[in-house]
């Protein structure tokens, strides 16, 4: 008799003493398995003597997970955790198991005064080169074990089943390939000096070692494939741990939050900045520069080549500005600032500086003073195509708020783009908005239904002050939202000297002296937006059921069987205040996420906000508005249009119900 | 000049098709030459026009018994043999490894079971299950009368080493051979092969 059989034998018979009828422990030539239980969970503690090993839950190129499998019990698996498993290459075959000792967590829904009841069905193959399956009953324990479960959980840690610090999604696939990305949300990746990567699915991965690099935030890696396809829709999950001294520091299993959707073929991505930007002029942003515009075309009469090229000049103006918005965007972004479209009105200055500029517009509309300046009207000939040049830039500063249909799928579509082909993109939402101003050019006929010039078009100038004194009360209340009251009081305050400017101007009858005047008073009404005091801008208001936005709650929202729903807005987008108006605060909608325990949160992005813009590229956006419906943790994100109605929002409900 | 592009496609498809380790569904099954137990050498090519299946065996592994030891196997080897398909058993276990054996004694083995393969092979290099990248026993394949592979991987749904799960399990290689007697598309191709590994 060997010594192996023989501690077997002796080990058999202690157990044999303890229990009568089904025992909670197993013991087998190879090792032994004990069953425990704890307040809420029951554990399965393995160990195996040296050489054996048993397997994790992917077992990986052979081999076969412990089945488990509850009989009688009065209580239920709610979940099972595995221990970290190491890589165990036996002659070119690769499984993923445990040497030594393991745990097996199973989560139930005992209640701490339950005595549990039951017997659980074990199979577990155990292997050295050959191998040997053990079948076997084993009995659950009255007794609670919770302070010896608590001593091995300590010396086995169980991988953390989800984690905010990490961000896994799926960069590329190809036949033999799927490359990752695991983004850390932190600054840098904790300590480590080395990673290892199981994948959960043996099916669709092979056990080959993935191809790790490694920069300051982003862990990219690829991994082998099988070819065979996932059984079910399901993610591609991971568990990696991190290892520092050969010691495990942590470790997490993660979902791949992208899922091989098809990204639009990129004519299709145009196609939607294109017709994005034909929207766009309709946007509420836009409305009161373009309403100049309109009216500085109502002259035309016919055809001309000066109508040509004063389209040409608007759309190039309006283009070049997009061209150098989406350079700054994608510079910024390359230097690892993280912007999303709208950026610029996150800076309080921009907001600031664009209603001066609106101040002095509001001026000229009135008809205080007459001077060849960006958006005049009556201008000589000369300087038409500047105008309309600058009218295009202009208009671009203002529509950048907004966000019309269609784009934010072309915006977002754009950040996984080249450099050079997401400069495309802005490209297309450029021309498509300058397209009906360059086809009136053409057409002056298509307007012929609007009066004729005349006296009333004075009349109508003066008149088109008041959108833009609106637009200024918006951008000052955007400002009082960034940085506060002292900012709007000065901002005011340099009104008020604009003002006197013109005055001035008024009183002086020599032309070029006035000039002189007016452009050294609109610089330093510009210049002085440098000492543009920021106090620290007061907490949006979240009310009462409008939570502000908080990864981890929502995570435990939905944990706990709670839909949620996100508002991604900010005070400068004016799109998504028309919305919050008009559906999401009205208290028929209110009511409704009431009614049906929808957990409303609000991710504000007035200002820089990096977790916020991570937040949205995770939908694969990085403009507003977006509105993201979770029903649960089982169904993918229901991503609403920019432009909500009620009849959407009560739809939610019941479409997933459908589903 | 078209030709030299041909020429220099089909070289590069050579090289692409020689350095393709695994095994493709619906590609030309790898070639193979070992001897039987009884010293006879099969090729693939000897069966060309008839379904072969190939059955990695070890007779010590339990994944293995389990299928025999319910006569599971048996009566699949039976079946195909009725349709007129070549079954062929594999033992690419490396001498002084679990389930090697010399030919006489492999011969023994396969009374004592009642196989009704064809042949079992004894492919002691290793060669042929490194060709067919045989992970464990036992690993099916099913190839065409075309030389076609047309099914790779386990030999049914269930995964557990107990015989009482073969009942309620989807037999994948009895599925294939009857979608290849019907002519049909095979329904499931490729699985993952569960089991011991093969002991190279």
């Amino acid at each position: 008799m060997t010594k192996q059989t023989g501690l077997f034998f002796s080990l058999l018979f202690v157990s044999l003493l303890g229990w009568s009828g089904e025992p909670s422990e197993f013991i087998f030539p190879q090792g032994k398995v004990t069953l425990l239980v704890g307040n809420s969970s029951i554990v399965l503690h393995t160990t195996t003597i040296p050489e054996w090993h048993t397997y994790w839950k992917n077992s990986g190129d052979s081999g076969a997970a412990p089945l488990l499998q509850l009989e009688n019990a009065n209580f239920q698996i709610l979940k099972r955790l595995w221990s970290f498993p190491k890589r165990i290459s036996v002659e070119g075959i690769t499984n993923y198991g445990y040497e030594n000792e393991s745990l097996i967590l199973l989560e139930t829904d005992l209640k701490n005064s339950q005595r549990p009841e039951g017997s659980l069905n074990l199979e577990i193959l155990v292997c050295k080169v050959e191998c040997i399956p053990y079948i076997t009953t084993l009995k659950v324990p009255q007794n609670n074990q919770q302070a010896l479960i608590d001593q091995l959980l300590e010396k086995h840690p169980l991988p953390l089943e989800s984690s905010n610090s990490f961000q896994l999604d799926l960069i590329q696939e190809t036949s033999t390939d799927k490359q990752f990305r695991l983004r850390s949300q932190n600054t840098r990746f904790l300590d480590f000096d080395e990673i290892q990567i199981f994948p959960l699915d043996g099916n669709i991965f092979t056990t080959s070692q993935p191809e790790i690099s490694l920069d300051d935030r982003d862990l990219v890696f690829s991994i082998k494939t099988t070819g065979l396809k996932n059984s079910q829709e399901i993610s591609d999950s991971f568990l990696f741990g991190f290892f520092k001294d050969q010691r495990l520091v942590t470790s997490v299993e993660l979902s791949s939050f992208t899922k091989a959707k098809e990204v639009p073929s990129y004519i299709f991505i145009l196609l939607f900045a294109f017709i994005g930007g034909i929207i766009l002029n309709l946007m509420p942003c836009v409305f009161p520069v373009l309403s100049l515009k309109a009216l500085s075309l109502m002259k035309q009469k016919e055809s001309t080549q000066k109508s040509h090229l004063e389209g040409w000049a608007y759309t190039a103006g309006v283009c070049l500005s997009f061209l150098s918005l989406g350079i700054t965007l994608i510079g910024l972004r390359l230097a690892g600032e993280e912007v999303g479209w709208g950026f610029q009105m996150q800076n309080p200055w921009t907001v600031a500086g664009l209603a001066v500029l609106f101040f002095w517009i509001t001026m000229n509309l009135f008809g205080f003073f007459e001077i060849d300046f960006a958006l005049q009207v009556n201008s000589k000939n000369k300087s038409q195509f500047q105008n309309s040049f600058w009218s295009g830039v202009l208009a671009t500063l203002v529509a950048t708020p907004c966000t019309a249909p269609f784009m934010g799928t072309a915006l977002g579509a754009s950040l996984t783009l080249s450099p050079m082909l997401s400069l495309g993109v802005f490209f297309a939402i450029g021309f498509g908005m300058a397209l009906p101003f360059l086809l009136i050019g053409y057409y002056p006929k298509s307007i012929s239904f609007l009066p004729r010039p005349g006296a009333w078009m004075e009349t109508f100038k003066n008149f088109l002050a008041f959108p833009m004194l609106l637009t200024i009360l918006w951008l000052l209340w955007v400002l009082s939202l960034q940085a506060g009251s002292p900012a709007v009081l000065s901002v005011l305050g340099i009104f008020i000297f604009i003002a006197a400017v013109i005055w001035t101007k008024r009183l002086i009858s020599k032309e070029k002296v006035g000039k002189a005047i007016l452009v050294i008073g609109f610089c330093f009404s510009l210049i002085s937006l440098y000492w543009l005091p920021r106090s620290s801008p007061s907490e949006t208001q979240a009310s009462m059921i409008w939570k502000s936005f908080d990864p981890q709650q929502i995570e435990k929202d939905l944990s706990e069987n709670r839909s949620v729903f996100i508002d991604f807005t900010a005070a400068w987008c004016l799109t998504c205040q028309v919305n919050k108006k008009t559906v999401l605060r009205t208290s028929e909608i209110e009511d409704y996420f009431q009614r049906n325990q929808i957990s409303l949160y609000v991710a504000d992005w007035t200002d820089k906000n990096p977790i916020i813009t991570q937040e949205l590229a995770k939908y694969g956006r990085n403009s507003l508005p977006l509105y993201v419906f979770l029903e649960n943790q089982q169904k993918d994100p229901i991503l609403l249009p920019e432009l909500l109605t009620k009849e959407m929002i009560l739809k939610l409900k019941q479409s997933t119900e459908e589903k | 000049m078209k030709k030299i592009v041909f020429l220099t496609a089909s070289l590069f498809m050579t090289i692409a098709l020689s350095s393709q380790a695994q095994p493709k569904i619906g590609s030309p099954a790898p070639n193979f030459s070992v001897k039987d137990a009884n010293g006879k050498v099969h090729q693939l090519a000897d069966y060309k026009g008839k379904v072969v299946v190939l059955e990695w065996y070890n007779k010590d592994c339990p994944y293995v018994r389990k299928h025999y030891d319910s006569k599971n196997m048996q009566t699949l080897q039976a079946a195909a043999k009725n349709d007129g398909a070549i079954w062929l058993a594999v033992v690419s276990s490396a001498p002084g490894k679990q389930g090697h054996e010399a030919p006489a004694a492999t011969l023994a083995t396969m009374t004592k079971e009642g196989s009704k393969a064809a042949a079992v092979l004894l492919d002691e290099s290793g060669a042929m299950g490194k060709a067919y990248q045989a992970k464990t026993t036992p690993h099916m394949y099913v190839i065409s009368k075309e030389g076609t592979l047309v099914y790779d991987g386990a030999i049914d749904s269930n995964t557990s080493s107990n015989p009482k799960t073969i009942k309620g399990a989807t037999n994948y290689v009895t599925e294939a051979l009857a979608a290849l007697k019907k002519g049909e598309a095979i329904k499931t191709s490729q699985t993952k092969p569960y089991g011991c590994s093969v002991k190279y």
